[in-house]
C-alpha cells in the first residue's frame, strides 16, 4: 500500500510526508498561523487517516524547520493526539516529534505540554 | 462511615453535564480571544467552572476538580489582562479544556497516559509569568479570586501522604542507634505531626463566608435581592466532611436563590430582600448545618407532577432522587447541576445525611447532619516482643492471648525495625511469659501477632491519621507514642 497524502501548500506553510517501513515521517516548513490553520487541519486529518490505513507504528513529525506555530494551529495537534488516544490500543501509533527549541522558542512550552498529554504515545527529540 | 462509589447514573449524568460545560467554556473562551466582549457569557462560564469544580469534587473526579480550579485561575487572570495574553497562555487554556474532556470520559489520568502533574506545573509556570505582567485592574466580577490555595484546601490525599511520611520518620527514629540521630528524627516526627494535627480540623466559618460573593452575584443576575445570614460559631469539621459540606452548600445556596427566593415584586408582605441563613451547631456528636430560606417553599404541585408515584409523606424526599428537577427548561442556574441526589450521595459518603422541611410561601430548610470531628480511637494496646515498642490495634478486633507459634507475625520483623529499636514506655506494665501471641479476629479475618504484654483496652489520640488502607499510624495513649497496626493491610 502506498501513501496517499497530498503535500500541504498553505500560505507560509508547507508540509510533505514519506513512508519508510512502518514509519510515516512528515516535515513542516514555514509558519503555522491562523491563516494556514484550515489547511493544516485538513492535512493532519488526512495524515491520521493514512497512518491508520497503513497500520503505521510511528509517525515522525519534523518541526525543526517550522519557524513558528500559534496556539490556534497547535490545537490541531492536540485534537489529533486526542484522536490517536481514542483508537483501540492495538491500532494506536506513537508520535515522535523532532524539535529545535534552542532556535525556536515557541517549541519549549508547547511541546513540553503536548508530551504531558500522552506520555505513552508522544516523545520529543530536541 | 459509609464509603462507596456513586451510582453509575449519577456519574454518567455528571460526565454529560460536565462535558457540556467544558464545551461552553471553550466556545466562550474562543469568542473572548476574538474580541467578543460578553459579560453575561463570562459570568455563565464562571458558573460552569465553579459548578464543574464542585461536582467533580463530590463525584470523586479529583483530577477534573484540579483542572477546573486551574481554569478558573487562568480565566480570571486573562480577564485582568483584557484577554491580551501570550500564545503559551492560550495554549495551556486550550489544553486544559482538552485534558478535562478526556478525563471526564476516562476518569483516571494515569490510566489515560496523561501526565497531569506535569501539565499543571506548566500551567503554574504560565500563571507565574503572566502575574509578573499583571495590570492593576479590578477582577471581572464573574470570576472567583485568583488564588484560593490555603492550608485548609490541602486535599485529603495530600494530607494522607504527609501523614505516611511522618509515620516513616517515626519508624526511622525507632530504629536509630545514635542518641543525636534519635533526637533529630524524633524532632522531625514531632514537627511533622504537629503540623498535620493543625490540618486535621477545618473551620466551617471561612467555608461558609466564601458563599457570599457568589450568592450575591447570582442573586443580582436573577434580579433578586438577598441577605445572607451566617451563624456557624466555631464549628469545626473533619477535612473530608468539610469538603462534602462545602460542596453541598454551594448547591443548596444556589438552589435557594434560584428556586426559593422570589423576585422582590412577588414577595408580598415579606421583606424586599430574601433571607438565607446558614447556621450550625453540634448535637450529640453530630454537626447540624441548616440552610434556611424565607422563599416560596418547594413547589409540591410541580414535584407531584414529576413523581406521581410518591406518597404525601415521600413527596419532599423526591427532590433527592437522581435527576430530579422541577424546572421544565434547562437554561437555569441550578436546574442543570448534578442535583440534590449527588449532594445527598456526597454526604452519605462521609457518614452524613440530609433532610428537607418546607412550608408553602414561608420557605425551606435543608439540614445537613454530619459526624463531628473526633480524634479519639478505641484500641487494644500491647508491647512488641521484647517489650520495647508500644503497639495497638483497633478495638474492632477481638483479641485472644495464646501460645505463640511460627505462624504468628513478629511486628518487629514485619516493620523491618532493628533489634535495638526501643522507646520509653510508662503506661503498660503487664508482662506475659515469653513466646505469647494475640490472635486477632475481625469478621472472617484471623491474624496472630507476637506480643510481650496482655492487650489492654485504651483510648488513643489520632495525632497523625494515615489513610485507612495504610498498614500503620502513630497514636498517643496517655502521652506514649504508639504504633497502630492495621493487620489486614500488613503483608508478611
Amino acid at each position: 500500500m502506498t501513501l496517499q497524502l497530498a503535500n500541504l501548500e498553505a500560505p507560509m506553510l508547507t508540509a510533505d510526508s514519506v513512508v519508510t517501513d512502518k514509519i510515516l515521517t512528515t516535515r513542516l516548513h514555514g509558519t503555522a498561523d491562523t491563516e494556514s490553520r484550515p489547511g493544516l487541519e485538513g492535512y493532519v486529518s488526512e495524515l491520521h487517516k493514512e497512518a491508520c490505513r497503513l497500520g503505521m507504528s510511528k509517525v515522525v513529525v519534523d518541526l525543526r524547520n517550522l519557524e513558528f506555530m500559534n496556539s490556534s494551529s497547535f490545537k490541531v495537534f492536540i485534537t489529533w493526539l486526542g484522536q490517536v488516544m481514542e483508537l483501540p490500543a492495538d491500532a494506536q501509533y506513537r508520535i515522535h516529534v523532532l524539535s529545535n527549541p534552542s532556535t525556536h522558542q515557541w517549541q519549549r512550552r508547547s511541546l513540553a505540554a503536548l508530551s504531558c498529554f500522552a506520555v505513552d504515545l508522544v516523545t520529543i527529540e530536541t | 462511615m459509609v464509603v462507596g462509589a456513586f451510582p453509575e447514573e449519577i456519574v454518567s449524568r455528571f460526565r454529560t453535564l460536565s462535558l457540556e460545560r467544558i464545551g461552553r467554556v471553550e466556545s466562550v473562551w474562543n469568542a473572548l480571544l476574538q474580541g467578543v466582549d460578553d459579560e453575561e457569557a463570562v459570568r455563565a462560564i464562571s458558573h460552569d467552572l465553579h459548578t464543574l469544580k464542585g461536582d467533580a469534587k463530590i463525584i470523586g473526579f479529583d483530577e477534573v476538580h484540579a483542572l477546573a480550579q486551574k481554569l478558573e485561575e487562568l480565566l480570571a487572570l486573562a480577564s485582568h489582562h483584557d484577554y491580551r495574553i501570550s500564545e503559551d497562555f492560550e495554549l495551556v487554556v486550550s489544553m486544559a479544556t482538552q485534558f478535562a474532556s478526556m478525563l471526564l470520559k476516562k476518569k483516571s489520568a494515569a490510566a489515560s497516559g496523561i501526565d497531569l502533574g506535569g501539565f499543571l506545573r506548566q500551567v503554574d509556570d504560565v500563571l507565574r509569568e503572566t502575574r509578573v505582567l499583571r495590570k492593576t485592574r479590578p477582577t471581572n466580577p464573574g470570576f472567583a479570586p485568583l488564588v484560593e490555595t490555603a492550608a485548609d484546601r490541602l486535599s485529603t490525599g495530600t494530607r494522607g501522604r504527609l501523614a505516611v511520611a511522618a509515620t516513616d520518620a517515626f519508624l526511622e527514629y525507632l530504629s536509630a542507634r545514635q542518641p543525636h540521630s534519635r533526637k533529630r528524627l524524633h524532632g522531625i516526627w514531632r514537627s511533622l505531626s504537629a503540623e498535620l494535627s493543625r490540618l486535621q480540623i477545618i473551620e466551617l466559618a471561612p467555608l461558609v463566608e466564601r458563599q457570599r460573593g457568589a450568592a450575591q452575584a447570582l442573586a443580582g443576575e436573577l434580579g433578586k435581592a438577598i441577605e445572607l445570614v451566617i451563624d456557624v460559631g466555631a464549628t469545626r469539621l473533619d477535612p473530608r466532611v468539610a469538603e462534602a459540606v462545602e460542596m453541598a452548600m454551594v448547591h443548596l445556596v444556589r438552589n435557594a436563590i434560584d428556586h426559593g427566593i422570589e423576585l422582590p415584586a412577588e414577595r408580598g408582605s415579606k421583606p424586599h430582600a430574601g433571607r438565607i441563613s446558614i447556621r450550625a451547631q453540634e448535637i450529640s456528636g453530630y454537626i447540624h448545618v441548616a440552610i434556611e430560606d424565607d422563599g416560596a417553599g418547594v413547589d409540591l404541585e410541580a414535584v407531584r407532577q414529576r413523581a406521581p408515584d410518591a406518597s404525601e409523606r415521600e413527596l419532599l424526599d423526591v427532590v433527592f432522587r437522581p435527576g430530579f428537577t422541577t424546572r421544565a427548561d434547562i437554561s437555569d442556574v441550578s436546574g442543570r447541576g448534578v442535583g440534590l441526589d449527588a449532594v445527598k450521595a456526597g454526604l452519605t459518603k462521609v457518614g452524613g445525611r440530609v433532610s428537607i422541611h418546607s412550608r408553602p410561601g414561608l420557605g425551606t430548610t435543608i439540614t445537613l447532619v454530619v459526624p463531628a470531628p473526633t480524634r479519639q480511637l478505641r484500641v487494644f494496646q500491647f508491647l512488641s516482643p521484647g517489650g520495647s515498642i508500644s503497639l495497638a490495634v483497633s478495638a474492632r478486633w477481638s483479641p485472644t492471648v495464646e501460645p505463640a507459634t511460627d505462624a504468628a507475625i513478629d511486628p518487629i520483623q514485619i516493620l523491618e525495625l532493628a533489634a535495638h529499636s526501643r522507646q520509653t514506655i510508662t503506661n503498660i506494665q503487664l508482662p506475659l511469659p515469653e513466646q505469647r501471641a494475640v490472635r486477632l479476629r475481625w469478621g472472617l479475618l484471623e491474624i496472630p501477632i507476637k506480643i510481650a504484654t496482655e492487650p489492654v483496652l485504651a483510648t488513643a489520640e489520632r495525632v497523625c491519621p494515615t489513610p485507612d488502607e495504610h498498614p500503620l499510624e502513630i497514636l498517643t495513649i496517655d502521652g506514649v507514642e504508639t504504633l497502630l497496626l492495621r493487620p489486614e493491610h500488613i503483608k508478611p
